[in-house]
């Protein structure tokens, strides 16, 4: 898998991808790339149009200009079959877990309908070895199957949220703010996870949030949106050391600094 | 903060405790929380999700719902609200005691401008005409920095953007000149940049007015960038109380540490693993034995596990409850 991406460039490449609604512009022409295994960071504010970023690749709202080529495929021009047929391969998590499972369905029930989708040979028993099989790599056991997301806290229903995209074991896996409505205490928790399973299974992603320290901390490379246009892309580390962009900086110096405790009491 | 003739504290709570009946018993909320607001003070509240820190000022505001049994003491500029009828309670709500909420979007009546939403406090709580309470509607949005107020008045909460709208609570908030305003959340449900402005502005408010603050957050970043003293919730109850730079450099509770490890810091260089607390807050209707934090605790022994640590004095405005504190 990884040396045919490796041979045909990208998996992932937009170019030039713009969205107008009823005439706003919601999104520029924006341009870049993902490859293989690769983690992009995407930071934006409210408004900045990373989220219409992420529904567009996916063909979930409708571009209004540019391409989304998936290992060489315009996603945005291809028939709705080979549209289906790609999608198994990009998945996405979105910001609120608890809104985003369907509060009738079991977790074997959410877990299950991927696998009902796409991998119709399978038999019951298979079935849930898969899913008692990626439940435990998200660190939640096979007791949890029968449960109701009502009954499960935000921090649980991310790592279900998670389990299902990762299900079919997509190339890429696109995150829309999947930490932010929980605890700062355990958001760390969500974003080792992700970590682990990219490490793992190599899957790449485009991780989508407001949230500078938890993208620095999970990214190989950053890109800074700003009112619908990409503003600045550089290597984590790169970004982070010395921001070219004024909006960079001035989204950095914004990160509440307590006191300035930390000059002072942890060097 | 100092202790030479302290003026009356703005809001005591002793021994308060919020519980909800189910079949076969009751579910705990709030644990027996006492704590003191002193005047001019900034306090800082700070929990994760389900610690109790929004019932429990749910709690002094009577805003829980019917099927809420409270129990314990709140005394506001020295006078007992937990119990006060509500047309009694109405004169302080809103005017000496104000609230400012998390989420802006539906903090404020969609079908009515800004500037009513405003007017009409003034006019409910002061008996001030209407003309008089709209000027004072347009000086308020002013004070907390709304570009172009006049036009703003006239416009309808949609039209307004996330920060634009907490402002717009603020304000309200301050209208009546309160003794208190209790902040829950304020700051969450916007991008930082709002963020730090809002705090901004809470801090210039307060040099301003010498109004007392209660800021209840989840992150502790936005709690210490603000409060005098910060009181640490878990599970229903206090766990730590200490000044704010105590608190950070030297936490005595497990618990605070890991809370404060979590402080997302850009300048240091960043490490393999991002930080959390491990495990999981305890479920309403767990049983309540021992120290409720002792599961995910790095410190925890057999005795944490079966006898509950009381909150203790340490001295220098700290008191912690723990066995085996960070000393």
């Amino acid at each position: 898998m990884s040396s045919s991406a490796a041979m045909s460039g990208p998996l992932l490449d937009v170019r030039g991808l713009g969205v107008d609604y009823r005439g706003v512009r919601a999104l520029g022409a924006v341009s870049f790339e993902i490859h293989a295994g690769e983690t992009l960071g995407l930071v934006g504010e409210s408004g900045s149009g990373k989220s219409t970023l992420a529904r567009a690749v996916l063909r979930l709202i409708r571009a209004s200009r540019g391409q989304v080529l998936w290992r060489g495929v315009d996603l945005l021009r291809c028939d709705a079959a080979t549209l289906r047929r790609r999608r198994r391969e990009l998945q996405i998590i979105f910001q609120d877990p608890v809104a985003s499972l369907n509060p009738r369905m079991t977790v074997a029930g959410t877990l299950a309908e991927p696998l009902y989708i796409f991998e119709r040979a399978l038999t019951a028993g298979e079935r849930r070895m898969r899913m008692t099989r990626m439940l435990e790599r998200v660190g939640l056991s096979e007791a949890m199957l029968e449960r109701y997301p009502g009954e499960l806290s935000g921090g649980q229903c991310q790592r279900i949220g998670i389990a299902r995209a990762m299900m079919l074991h997509p190339q890429l896996l696109i995150c829309d703010e999947p930490v932010s409505s929980l605890d700062v205490s355990i958001q760390g928790q969500i974003v080792n996870l992700l970590a682990d399973l990219q490490r793992e299974l190599g899957t790449a992603m485009l991780f989508i949030s407001h949230n500078l320290a938890v993208v620095r901390h999970i990214s190989h490379r950053v890109a800074v949106i700003h009112d619908g246009d990409l503003i600045e892309t550089a290597p984590c580390d790169t970004l982070f050391a010395s921001p070219m962009h004024p909006y960079t900086r001035a989204l950095m110096a914004a990160v509440p600094d307590p006191i300035g405790w930390r000059q002072a009491g942890q060097r | 903060m100092t202790d030479d003739v302290a003026p009356l504290p703005t809001l005591r709570i002793h021994a308060l405790e919020v519980g909800y009946p189910i079949a076969g018993g009751t579910v705990a909320a709030v644990r027996g929380v006492s704590l003191t607001v002193g005047a001019h003070e900034c306090l800082g509240v700070v929990g994760e999700s389900g610690s109790g820190k929004t019932q429990l000022f749910m709690a002094v505001m009577g805003l829980l719902p019917g099927g809420a049994h409270v129990t314990g003491s709140a005394l506001f500029q020295d006078e007992e609200i937990l119990w006060l009828p509500p047309d009694q309670l109405n004169r302080i709500r809103g005017s000496k005691l104000a609230m400012v909420f998390q989420d802006p979007m539906t903090s404020l009546t969609p079908h009515l401008k800004i500037g009513v939403q405003l007017a009409e406090i003034l006019v409910h709580h002061r008996g001030v005409s209407w003309r008089d309470a709209e000027s004072a509607a347009l000086r308020a949005l002013d004070r907390v920095h709304i570009p172009d107020p006049q036009r703003r008045l006239k416009q309808y909460p949609h039209q307004l953007s996330g920060g634009m709208r907490q402002r717009v609570m603020i304000a309200m908030s301050l209208l009546c000149e309160p003794a208190l305003v209790i902040a829950d959340e304020p700051t969450s449900a916007l991008d930082v940049s709002v963020q730090a402005r809002i705090l901004e502005l809470l801090r210039d408010l307060r040099a301003e007015t010498g109004i007392s603050i209660v800021l209840i957050s989840h992150d502790l970043a936005v709690v210490a960038s603000l409060a005098d003293r910060v009181v640490v919730m878990y599970a229903g109850r206090v766990v730590e109380s200490a000044p704010t730079e105590d608190l950070m450099r030297k936490p005595l509770h497990p618990y605070s540490s890991l809370l404060i490890q979590c402080v997302p810091d850009l300048r240091r260089p960043r490490a393999g693993r991002m930080p959390f607390v491990p495990g999981q807050t305890p479920g309403a209707g767990e049983p309540d034995r021992g120290c409720a934090f002792a599961p995910r605790c790095p410190r925890s022994t057999e005795r944490c596990a079966s006898e509950r640590p009381a909150l203790v004095n340490v001295g220098s405005g700290a008191e912690v409850a723990c066995h085996h504190p960070l000393l």
